[in-house]
């Protein structure tokens, strides 16, 4: 719950300026597009570092209540802006023990406002650092925004996840992202759509077409890893860190070799698509298996 | 000198954020067990 909520509030507070102070300023698509991004980012990057650090066992209620409600909200939010621009076209080891040194609320709460100042202070002088050093070795200006500022205001779920996952605390890793994702899609996005007036959110119909299938997609990869056993397992951090850097070369290429993206496109859709779906469905299989040995073993 | 001092800004940065991260995971864990609900 600490997770869901206070964690994944504190870690998205760089995602909520950044996308209000794009909106105020009528970037849209940089609030849309920052949101999506981060959505990515945090399923495939911070979920897949963190159980590679330590495969992560996943709760139950988890796997009830909380990604089903992220899925939906997914689902709704593609719906939300085919529908608009339809209408605007005609126009792991659990926490026992934790308690000891139980502290009190309010030095609970002094320790994360304390630590969520490091955090947003390290982001941002990551990407000050980070911009400063590709700029001086030629990168373009395009390719360091999709990558490093990017990736730099999702730092504070990253680090925040893996030191999780280090401690043991696989719950709140997993909660952070799952929270964060929700709070990014209803709090977020809301607040922009509600201050940007009556002229609404506008979306680009690239994010339409392409990020935001990219999104459910890595969303709807969640379950079948989240139920097989209920722990993510190195591997499978593995193949999402993995698919994001698919994603990450897709957006450099863009960028800097246009040409080339078709058949980068082919490649992905021919080779690693059908190779993720076969690693997936056999590990729903081995799963089942397990489960009737299991079963059986019991009877 | 400036390519050094963003090197340093990256090491100063990464360091931040481990900290930052460390006293925020603490913060949470603390702000859990000292909570009344048994379910945070």
């Amino acid at each position: 719950m600490i997770g869901l909520t206070v964690v994944a509030l504190g870690t998205s507070t760089p995602e909520l300026f950044v996308s209000l102070l794009s909106t105020l300023q009528g970037g849209d698509d940089l609030a849309v597009s920052n949101v999506v991004g981060s959505n990515i980012f945090n399923v495939l990057v911070v979920l897949g570092a963190s159980a590679l650090v330590v495969p992560l066992r996943v709760r139950s209620r988890l796997v009830r209540r909380d990604v089903p409600l992220l899925l939906g909200t997914v689902i709704n939010l593609i719906w939300e802006v085919r529908t608009a621009s339809e209408e605007s076209d005609a126009v792991l080891p659990e926490e026992e023990g934790e308690d000891q040194g139980r502290s009190t609320t309010p030095v609970a709460v002094a320790k994360l406002a304390l630590g969520l100042v490091l955090l947003v202070v390290g982001s941002q002088l990551l990407v000050k650092g980070a911009t400063a050093v590709a700029l001086t070795l030629g990168v373009s200006q395009t390719v360091i925004g999709l990558t490093i500022v990017a990736a730099g205001t999702s730092m504070p779920e990253l680090v925040t996840s893996l030191v999780s996952a280090y401690r043991g605390k696989a719950d709140l890793a997993i909660g952070n992202v799952v929270g964060s994702n929700l709070l990014n899609q209803l709090v977020i996005l809301g607040l922009c759509a509600t201050v940007s007036g009556s002229r609404g959110l506008a979306v680009d119909p690239v994010m339409v077409s392409r990020d935001l299938p990219i999104m459910v997609v890595t969303t709807l990869a969640c379950l079948p890893i989240f139920w097989t056993g209920g722990v993510i397992s190195r591997a499978e951090g593995f193949l999402l860190v993995a698919l994001y850097g698919f994603y990450l070369a897709e957006q450099i290429l863009l960028a800097s070799m246009p040409t080339l993206v078709d058949e980068y496109r082919l490649l992905v859709l021919v080779g690693v698509l059908p190779a993720v779906l076969v690693f997936l469905a056999w590990g729903v299989l081995r799963w089942r298996r397990q489960r009737s040995l299991s079963t059986s073993s019991v009877t | 000198m400036t390519y050094v001092w963003s090197l340093l800004e990256i090491v100063i940065s990464i360091a931040l954020l481990f900290a930052g991260a460390e006293v925020f995971v603490a913060g949470s864990v603390a702000l859990r067990s000292s909570s009344v609900s048994p379910n945070w």
